[in-house]
């Protein structure tokens, strides 16, 4: 069987800004909840987020939205700053993150361009009600730990193995497969999938716009880091623009 | 004994050398040998050097006009030409500052070395008349270059690199002779009232100088004023040429250290050159008696500490852009070290650090007379590969981007030497040479009246069982 | 050097010996109101401990704080004793002679705190072993649990140059205490401490042998800690500038910048140490205006040239001319209240005490000097605090993300924690051990010479 690469593709013209994929993050990987007190001390964890940015003077603005999750870089700069190999890239171009052995040093923290990555300052908490939802497949993440987007890689992890089991292809696209971000996003502007299948959805959009007519760019390219995760810029009706 | 000075009342005055000197220096006469020797007419090795160098100046003149002929237009013809000019600053104009450094931080040891030192400042004029034709080489701002000097078109000057550098340079070479004449004074005038033939050149050269306890107090201070001021533009100079000749040409190239890595470079490379100027007054100048295994001693122990010094600035420059790895650094890495300048890095490791360190390290070779000066030699060859991999591969690089990378487009092939570089590069070695020795006919090589402080100052006196070596150290 | 007292080997030993025989009547207030100031300070690490690292006020972006900006000062402060010992020992500076212990064990207790910093900044201090390379079982336990830590990354680095540092003091220490240890056992009295000297004399009788060893051990321990002197902070400064993606850490200069600054607040340090050991144990013979004055230019010279470092840092910052880093540039500069403590750090750091410290008169007097050098030190704590903080509130592209701090109560007990300790260490070392090396002094007694030129008499130094 080839190697898998998993990537994303993120089509900013189909961004609401809506935030379900924040919020079925949240569920999917036993993120606590962020309460406004969170918020106040600028402690949110949000393994995806959505930026929004406001472009214009009043009256003529518009709201932009851009959704940044892990870039699971090929250069990852975070990887090479751990001390305790916490932090590595797996033979499936996953940017990984162990918490056991993570001892929260949070040089990785500081050294991702895209600010992905969040430190647990408190032992995780739910209200009584939301304790028995909590996914058994994710772990709970004590405190003194960084923590950050995984690509769901239980989703993953769990195809795959289901895949073997059962002696099935595994479908590029299926439900099973897609992070929770990708499954919950109403007008699919996640696509997610494996870059080494040159027949993927991703794979496809990156060919057609990777190209110099094309949409596709990467965040921050300047910094060398390679990422894995595809923009594709809004579509403008009279002049093009990039972020 | 008592000392002037009682610090348990702390009545009396504190002594400065200047007082001790001008009242004690009659004690010890002007050395009779050292006039003699700096009068005696030269010996046959002098005159066919000199006329060598001159020759082969003029081949080197000839060159720079053949370059000039050419045109300025094409940048990559002239890095050699560049390499060669920096090179000056980074050897010859580096040694002066020995001598600075130690009469700052008041050594012993240097004083029979330290006129050595001092009469490299005339080279700087052979740098001078080399950077000139690199004016209208180097492109103005308005190709959208970076630059130190935030161009901003119609507030900035386009040419502002070429003006502040010159201004410095200038500045510079100012100071340096201007150390060379105020340190030689009191020289002159002992030799105006010594030599019978040559009396008219130096009752106006020594101005007037007559040994009162002012004129030793006004040459102190001078000294040490200018003294600083020489580093501060000795600093200033690298840094301008470094950042707008070199760094601005090679686009991501940001490295805040280099300027003081080359800097760095011209003091190791200045006390390179002093070392074979030491060792050839010591060989064939007939300075034996003068001139003894302590400062060859101590010269050598100054190369091993800048040697070392010098491979920590380049790591430290190094670790960062190797880390960072973002495609601009990648780029400049690739260019001057891996790519096809692969050759010239590894010679200049080697060269300049590994030869040094691995052979200054034993205590046997720092204090000979052989060991130093071959030593220095290799730092010389390393100093100019360093300077040809920086300069010779700025100079010819085209600089397009490519967009979806970031990376540049085309890296540029080992520049090869032609045969008016070849020119060009004899003649940027010898014309520096041809001054020195044009001026030390004139101004005594080693120092009269520091030769009589030295004496002064060390005495050996009985301890005990032994005999001991007892420095005086008047404040 | 002219300044000196030529004294008995006796006057000397009973000088110094003094504080180490009875102790002053100072001594138990200010080590009970020191051992206060810890004792609240490590309250608040119990407290962080038990509820986690949201006692502090880091958050994201800035992920580190006050702890780290206090590491680097600390390990910044620790060069001192290196400097002033090891370089000055080389060079065969005279006045070293009576500094030279105090410089190393400020050394040996500004490492120590610096260190602590380290457990109170990571997530999880009981797992901090880990950075260090482990055998596979021990006692039953896997402690390395079959990996290895990454050689890549500076945090493993930091623990080995740190590491090698710390040792090498103690033995620096050490090397330098016997003969001064040997003198203490000699002369105390009680039964208990008398048996704990010898053991720690080694047996050290004064022998020709053991003088000779004695001799060369420090000039050898010097020669051999110099290299890591200077990979100790170039390290550290790599913890910063290997980051790329905080602008304004990723900078060539930041090596020779780190340890030039080290130098500068280390010096000053000393300079400070030596002012108030001056006052508090009655030193004038030993510690003379002399020392100041020479202490001073250095530091003179160590500012300037430390100045020029932080002028290419900004020059080769700002000449790309790129968004986030004016981003960057523009909040230190102008946003309230960055702009504030750069003008006090500006101030602070050189322009108050350099410009100072160009007039003899405050070269030479040990009050002066004292507060000059202590300008200098909360200068070089802001430095450090203006390079990690602004550094680390992003002003990238993302400006969604771009963040602030402050530091906690928790945060700021600590960092007088760390204050407090390294002043009651020194101040504990002082009363078990002679704080400026009587065998030292003696030496430096032999060596002084008065030789004869003209009329004057200079000075001199015997040169072995």
């Amino acid at each position: 069987m080839k190697q898998s690469k998993w990537g994303m593709v993120v089509d900013l013209d189909k961004c609401t800004g809506c935030q379900g994929c924040v919020v079925a993050c949240q569920a999917e990987n036993n993120i606590p909840s962020n309460e406004k007190s969170d918020y106040d001390e600028d402690r949110v964890i949000q393994w995806i987020r959505v930026e929004r940015y406001w472009e214009g003077t009043f009256p003529d603005v518009k709201a932009r939205f851009i959704p940044i999750m892990c870039q699971h870089c090929d250069e990852a700069p975070c990887e090479p700053v751990c001390p305790v190999y916490a932090t590595y890239h797996n033979s499936e171009g996953l940017n990984v993150q162990v918490y056991n052995r993570c001892i929260g040093t949070r040089f990785c923290a500081n050294n991702c361009p895209y600010q992905v990555r969040f430190f647990n300052f408190w032992e995780a908490e739910w209200p009584d009600s939301l304790k028995n939802q909590l996914n058994p497949d994710v772990t709970v993440r004590s405190r003194g730990i960084m923590e950050k987007c995984t690509f769901c890689i239980q989703r993953i992890r769990r195809t795959k193995r289901d895949a073997n089991v059962n002696g099935f292809e595994i479908d590029d696209g299926s439900r099973a497969i897609n992070p929770a971000c990708v499954n919950a996003c109403p007008t699919e502007a996640l696509v997610f999938g494996d870059m080494n299948d040159s027949n993927s959805k991703v794979s496809k959009i990156k060919e057609k716009e990777s190209k110099k007519s094309g949409r596709g760019y990467h965040l921050m390219e300047h910094y060398g880091t390679s990422p894995n995760v595809i923009y594709l810029k809004k579509i403008e009706k009279n002049k093009s623009h990039s972020n | 004994m008592k000392l002037e000075y009682d610090s348990k009342t702390r009545k009396g005055k504190l002594i400065y050398p200047e007082k001790v000197i001008e009242r004690s220096l009659g004690k010890v006469p002007p050395s009779k040998d050292l006039i003699d020797k700096h009068l005696h007419k030269r010996g046959g090795m002098f005159r066919i050097s000199l006329m060598l160098t001159a020759i082969f100046s003029v081949i080197g003149i000839l060159g720079t006009i053949l370059k000039v002929i050419n045109g300025f237009d094409n940048l990559s013809d002239w890095s050699v030409y560049v390499t060669a000019c920096v090179f000056i600053f980074t050897t010859f104009m580096g040694a002066p500052m020995l001598s600075m450094a130690t009469k700052v931080a008041r050594g012993n040891w240097s004083r029979p070395v330290s006129r050595l030192s001092e009469i490299f400042c005339i080279s700087g004029i052979a740098g001078l008349l080399m950077f000139l034709p690199i004016l209208w080489v180097l492109p103005s701002l308005e190709d959208g270059r970076n630059t130190l000097w935030f161009y901003d078109p119609g507030k900035v000057p386009a040419y502002s690199p070429h003006i502040w550098t010159t201004i410095v340079m200038i500045a510079f070479i100012l100071t340096a002779l201007a150390l060379l004449w105020i340190n030689a004074r009191p020289d002159f005038a002992i030799l105006r009232d010594n030599s019978k033939g040559k009396n008219k050149i130096y009752s106006f050269l020594s101005w007037g100088w007559v040994g009162s306890t002012k004129q030793w107090n006004s040459l102190r201070q001078r000294v040490s004023i200018l003294g600083i001021f020489y580093f501060m533009l000795l600093i200033t100079v690298h840094f301008c040429l470094a950042s707008d000749f070199l760094m601005t040409l090679l686009p991501g190239w940001i490295d805040s250290l280099y300027p003081v890595t080359q800097a760095h470079n011209a003091i190791q490379g200045g006390v390179a050159v002093l070392i074979i100027a030491v060792f050839i007054a010591w060989k064939w100048g007939g300075y034996k008696q003068y001139i003894g295994l302590d400062q060859f001693w101590g010269l050598g122990k100054l190369l091993f500490g800048i040697s070392l010094l010098w491979v920590w600035f380049f790591i430290s420059s190094l670790m960062v852009l190797w880390y960072g790895k973002k495609p601009n650094e990648r780029d400049v890495l690739q260019i001057l070290m891996f790519g096809k300048y692969l050759p010239v890095f590894l010679g200049t490791i080697f060269f300049v650090f590994i030869i040094p360190f691995t052979l200054l390290i034993l205590n046997n070779v720092r204090k000979s007379f052989y060991g130093p000066p071959i030593i220095a030699i290799s730092v010389l060859i390393g100093n100019f590969l360093d300077r040809f991999r920086h300069y010779s591969s700025a100079y010819s690089l085209d600089r397009t981007i490519d967009e979806n990378t970031h990376r540049f487009a085309n890296l540029p092939e080992i520049y090869v030497p032609s045969i008016v570089d070849i020119m060009v590069l004899l003649g940027a070695i010898s014309l520096p040479i041809f001054l020195i020795l044009i001026i030390s006919k004139y101004v005594p090589i080693i120092s009269l009246w520091e030769n009589r402080e030295y004496i002064l100052y060390g005495s050996h006196e009985k301890y005990h069982h032994t005999e001991v070596l007892v420095e005086g150290k008047p404040y | 050097m002219q300044e000196h007292t030529q004294l008995s080997d006796k006057e000397i030993t009973d000088d110094l010996l003094s504080p180490v025989i009875r102790s002053p009547k100072w001594f138990w207030m200010t080590i009970g109101s020191l051992g206060l100031i810890m004792l609240l300070g490590l309250s608040g690490y119990v407290w962080e401990l038990y509820s986690g690292l949201g006692v502090t006020n880091v958050k994201r972006p800035v992920y580190w704080g006050a702890y780290i900006t206090n590491f680097v000062f600390w390990i910044g402060i620790s060069h001192a004793g290196i400097m002033v010992s090891a370089i000055l020992r080389l060079t065969q500076a005279e006045w070293r002679r009576s500094i030279t212990r105090a410089a190393e064990v400020l050394t040996l207790f500004s490492l120590i705190a610096a260190l602590s910093n380290i457990l109170f900044h990571v997530g999880r201090p009981w797992r901090i072993y880990w950075i260090t390379p482990l055998p596979p079982v021990v006692i039953g336990y896997d402690f390395a649990r079959g990996i290895w830590p990454n050689i890549r990354s500076p945090f493993v680095w930091d623990p080995v140059a740190v590491g090698t540092y710390l040792l090498s003091t103690i033995l620096f220490i050490y090397t330098c205490l016997l003969p001064d240890i040997a003198l203490v056992r000699d002369k105390v009295k009680s039964k208990i401490p008398k048996i704990i000297y010898s053991v720690l004399a080694l047996g050290f009788r004064g022998t020709p042998r053991q003088w000779k060893i004695q001799a060369t051990a420090p000039i050898l321990l010097s020669a051999l800690v110099l290299p890591i002197f200077v990979s100790v902070h170039s390290i550290v400064s790599w913890d910063f500038a290997v980051s790329i993606a905080v602008e304004g850490w990723h900078s060539t200069i930041f090596a020779p910048y780190f340890i030039i600054g080290a130098i500068h607040s280390g010096v000053s340090a000393v300079a400070c140490l030596m002012a108030g050991l001056l006052w508090l144990y009655k030193l004038d013979k030993y510690i003379k205006p002399d020392h100041f004055d020479a202490i001073g230019r250095l530091l003179v010279i160590v500012a300037t040239i430390w100045l020029f470092t932080l002028f290419l840092e900004w020059i080769f910052a700002l000449y790309p001319l790129e968004d986030p880093e004016i981003a960057l540039r523009n909040m230190q500069v102008f946003q309230s209240p960055w702009n504030y403590l750069f003008i006090l750090f500006l101030f602070t750091a050189y322009i108050i005490p350099v410009s100072a410290w160009l007039f003899k008169n405050i070269r030479r007097s040990a009050k002066w000097m004292f507060f000059t050098t202590i300008l200098v030190n909360v200068g070089m704590w802001l430095e450090r605090f203006l390079i990690i903080i602004p550094g680390l509130s992003r002003r990238t592209e993302l400006s969604f993300n771009w963040g602030s701090y402050s530091p906690s109560l928790v945060e700021m007990g600590l960092v007088a924690f760390t204050f407090a300790f390294v002043i009651c260490g020194i101040l504990v070392f002082a009363r078990i051990f002679p704080i400026i090396p009587p065998f030292d002094v003696k030496e430096g007694m032999r060596f002084r010479h008065i030789i004869k030129i003209g009329k004057r008499n200079i000075s001199a130094v015997v040169r072995e």
